[in-house]
């Protein structure tokens, strides 16, 4: 009896937690590490305790307009936009990139491409398999802007798979069914070693990937940490905190470049 | 393997606390609602067979909408927090433990009731007598309801935000190290949940067997 009232109380005093700062990010950023890097310099520097939970842009976004969370990292520029115009976010801050990237079999041969609208219509025309993420993510709502632009709907052909997962999961599946993805860079080289795959096209403008910062507007509810999202941004835009993420690698890869020298 | 051992204790200490809770509510619940007749007991006991069956993401979800900030519950602060996932677990087992307790209880021979009725026990010993004959269909409640919510990984999700060092449970963790293409954490995880599940139904059942063979020595 003695071991329950304790067991209940345990349960209970978990109700009661100190004040935190809740960071809302996409799952890309979160799974390189690099947040796990950082995250005890700043808890250190600014004595606050930084929750990070990671979903999807949309979600994050999401989170920032219900208020659950105080600072998001986000990749999804036109949503972004919307979502500072509408009010949910006070500040925004672009403060790194890396890049998409078009991947598929490795034993395909294709010809070179000029840009990636033309690369998307030699999938189309061609009825090669293609994997989406399908899940309103930072990089799902890229390539259906690609699309856009390629003035093609993909969405209901029978090689067009919409798995509905994380970017892992997504290249595995690719990597399976023996289909092309977009995926970003970082994701890809984590994962290099268990795929069968290579790159097919790179460098073309439309596949800059930013991610930027925003800090949700306090007045969404009394329990958002304003003031901890801003030390973030501080703590972000830091010159050594960006030395700190431009050196960030995973298997000798820099994954991470910066939009403007930290001076 | 610091990190395995720190969520594999989170994820003991949020499934026993969902499990304690439940069973002290429910099992009470059912106890009384076998007990007295009154007009809408069907109901009752069909509302929660049927709450069995609810999805546990849907759970999840409907937790989330309650705790988020700006929800009805927003003001106690327990979005992302163990304790909304002990929270989301509990409306989870509470369901499985009444429904099974439920069962076990009405099938406790109407001639213990008449013969504790005659011996002048009153309402309470008599409830005490049910609950000791059906003691064993008790501990497969609580075990049923273990194996639902050890293994659960939506709601946990939803509610609990999977924060590494807060929130992370040894299911959520298998989540995030196959997204991440970790196969091998991931089986780590899953194997350390494995043992923890097959470990506490072995003492949970060493240990009712215990108070059975105590039963009928004194007896």
């Amino acid at each position: 009896m003695r071991r329950l009232i304790i067991f209940l109380m345990t349960a209970l005093s978990s109700f009661v937690i100190a004040r935190q700062l809740i960071l809302a990010t996409t799952t890309s950023a979160y799974n390189t590490g690099l947040l796990d890097f950082l995250k005890p310099v700043f808890e250190e520097k600014y004595k606050h305790t930084l929750s990070i939970i990671a979903v999807g842009t949309g979600m994050a976004l999401e989170y920032g307009k219900r208020g659950d969370a105080d600072v998001l990292l986000v990749h999804s520029p036109q949503d972004e936009e919307q979502f500072m115009k509408e009010n949910h976010g006070i500040l925004r801050v672009s403060f790194m990139y890396n890049d998409f990237i078009i991947v598929g079999p490795e034993e395909i041969e294709l010809p070179a491409f000029k840009n990636v609208e033309e690369f998307f219509k030699y999938i189309y025309d061609n009825k090669l398999m293609f994997v989406s993420r399908g899940d309103e993510s930072g990089t799902h709502k890229r390539e259906k802007q690609i699309w856009q632009l390629s003035n093609l709907v993909p969405e209901n052909e029978k090689w067009y798979i919409k798995a509905g997962q994380s970017m892992a999961k997504t290249l595995l599946i690719a990597d399976e069914k023996r289909g092309f993805t977009l995926t970003d860079r970082s994701t890809f080289l984590s994962l290099k070693d268990r795929l069968d795959m290579k790159i097919f096209f790179e460098g073309d403008q439309k596949l800059l990937n930013i991610y930027s910062l925003i800090v949700v507007n306090p007045n969404k509810s009394n329990k958002i940490n304003y003031e901890g999202a801003l030390d973030f941004v501080r703590f972000i835009l830091d010159p050594s905190t960006l030395k700190m993420i431009e050196s960030y690698s995973v298997n000798n890869t820099k994954l991470f470049n910066l939009l403007f020298r930290p001076r | 393997m610091n990190e395995i051992a720190e969520i594999s204790l989170r994820s003991i200490y949020v499934n026993s606390s969902a499990i304690l809770i439940s069973t002290v509510i429910a099992v009470p619940l059912a106890l009384v609602v076998d007990f007295f007749s009154f007009k809408f007991k069907k109901t009752v006991v069909l509302t929660f067979q049927t709450l069995t069956g609810v999805p546990p993401v849907l759970i999840g979800l409907l937790v989330y909408l309650l705790l988020s900030r700006n929800g009805p519950m927003g003001n106690l602060d327990l979005l992302f927090t163990s304790a909304a996932m002990i929270f989301a677990q509990v409306l989870i087992a509470i369901p499985i433990i009444f429904s099974v307790c439920y069962s076990h209880f009405s099938k406790v021979d109407e001639k213990l009731r008449i013969i504790m009725k005659t011996l002048g026990a009153n309402k309470f010993q008599q409830m005490m007598g049910i609950l000791e004959e059906s003691f064993a269909g008790v501990i497969n409640a609580i075990l049923t309801a273990f194996g639902r919510v050890v293994g659960e990984v939506g709601a946990v999700m939803i509610v609990g935000g999977n924060i590494s060092g807060k929130t992370r449970i040894l299911t959520t963790s298998i989540v995030l190290y196959t997204n991440m293409g970790r196969f091998e954490s991931a089986i780590i995880s899953g194997i350390v949940l494995l043992c923890i599940a097959f470990t506490i139904n072995w003492v949970v059942i060493f240990i009712s067997n215990i108070w059975r063979v105590h039963d009928v020595v004194r007896d």
